[in-house]
């Protein structure tokens, strides 16, 4: 009986990738530019999956808490090892830090308002939130391009300051924007289970003329709009996003 | 005893405790019972990979058989390439007959030689570039120029330390 020569990619993918799940993360790399079977089979969430796993000691990957493994894409798993490989680098020798990113928005100023601008990064790094002169404005660092800001509040833009939480898999992101004149000395807020509560805790100042808003917005990534939870004048009693297993 | 039968029409007679490091003998021979004139065929497997399976059997008879999903140990131990020295000497063989290993513990379910096989490969690959990789195991470059490039390209943050 005549049986071809039994080569490494005579074996079926089942087990090449056992093969792979076996190789450190530099080997990977070195196999997936073999060719383009191995780059196909080691390029599964799978085989990224495990070496994000591998890595959380030592370099301690950037997944917050609420996001599980599970929901995170092929390419979110390698640009979490990759970032992960790189920090760790970098806080063993800083002399190897570099800039990722370095990109200009060009952030159009509206002329309506004089309130200072400020901006934030969301976490995962694809986001940047700018409070651009009492606008809230969501930009995406991908297209460098806005993709949502909030309506205006009584015709003009004044938010004054702003905190954001993203929720449960980064599909949403609550923000909590101060509008007016700048009463609350402070404030914060949590999201709580899942973004099904939202807490807010600020020191406010109450005068009868003037008064601070605080409006609470939530935007969504897949919808790519936002609805507006709440507003108002605080203090409010502990305010309760809608929900549908509120008891 | 148990009399195996490969595809090359070989007979083996082997101790059943020996037969039983393969999940798939192990189930087989359950059905079979106490029926020992009956063989067992095993047909995608060449007598002379099935000796060196036995030899390896033989030797690890009397390990503790791994948990079917004990997931955490296996985790552990993926990404570490040590093996025993006694598999270190019984694995250096021809490629050939390695990947024909690999492939037999995998048909026949014998989990701890499929780890020892696929170790050895990754021992292999450790620390090889792409072309000597393409060199050791004759992988067929089939990128395009500017597929490699850009592969290179994205992968250079690894090689840079």
């Amino acid at each position: 009986m005549f049986l071809p020569e039994t080569k490494i990619l005579s074996l079926p993918d089942e087990l090449l990738v056992e093969l792979i799940s076996r190789c450190s993360l530099e080997d990977v790399l070195h196999l997936e530019a073999t060719c383009r079977r191995l780059y196909r089979l080691c390029n599964s969430r799978q085989i990224w999956a495990d070496l994000l796993r591998c890595l959380d000691i030592d370099c301690a990957p950037d997944v917050p808490p609420q996001v599980s493994m599970e929901s995170l894409s092929l390419v979110d798993l390698r640009e979490k090892v990759k970032g992960a490989v790189m920090r760790c680098r970098a806080w063993k020798s800083p002399d190897k830090l570099r800039i990722f990113y370095d990109l200009v928005l060009q952030v159009p100023f509206p002329n309506d308002s004089d309130v200072h601008s400020s901006a934030r990064l969301l976490p995962g790094g694809r986001y940047l939130l700018v409070s651009n002169s009492g606008r809230l404005e969501l930009w995406c660092l991908r297209t460098l391009s806005r993709i949502w800001n909030a309506p205006l509040f009584r015709g003009v833009n004044q938010c004054t300051s702003f905190d954001f939480e993203l929720e449960t898999d980064g599909r949403f992101v609550t923000i909590v924007g101060e509008f007016i004149s700048p009463q609350c000395t402070s404030f914060d807020f949590e999201l709580e289970t899942d973004g099904r509560f939202v807490t807010i805790v600020g020191e406010f100042i109450s005068l009868e003329e003037t008064a601070t808003y605080l409006r609470v917005l939530r935007y969504g990534f897949g919808e790519h709009s936002a609805e507006l939870i709440l507003h108002g004048i605080p203090p409010f009693p502990l305010p309760k996003l809608p929900c549908e297993l509120d008891e | 005893m148990v009399i195996i039968r490969t595809a090359d029409k070989e007979k083996f007679t082997v101790d059943r405790d020996v037969a039983e490091c393969s999940v798939l003998l192990k189930n087989l021979l359950e059905d079979v019972g106490e029926n020992e004139e009956e063989e067992i065929p095993v047909q995608n497997i060449n007598s002379s990979v099935f000796r060196k399976v036995l030899e390896w059997c033989e030797h690890h008879k009397n390990d503790p058989r791994p948990a079917s999903d004990d997931s955490a140990a296996e985790e552990s131990r993926r990404r570490t390439t040590d093996i025993s020295e006694w598999d270190q000497k019984f694995i250096a063989v021809d490629q050939e007959m390695l990947f024909e290993i690999i492939l037999a513990a995998n048909y026949l379910d014998i989990k701890p030689l499929l780890d020892v096989g696929c170790k050895t490969v990754a021992n292999m690959i450790k620390g090889k570039t792409p072309e000597e990789i393409r060199k050791l195991f004759n992988i067929t470059n089939d990128f395009t120029p500017e597929e490699e490039a850009q592969i290179r390209r994205e992968n250079e943050w690894a090689e840079d330390r």
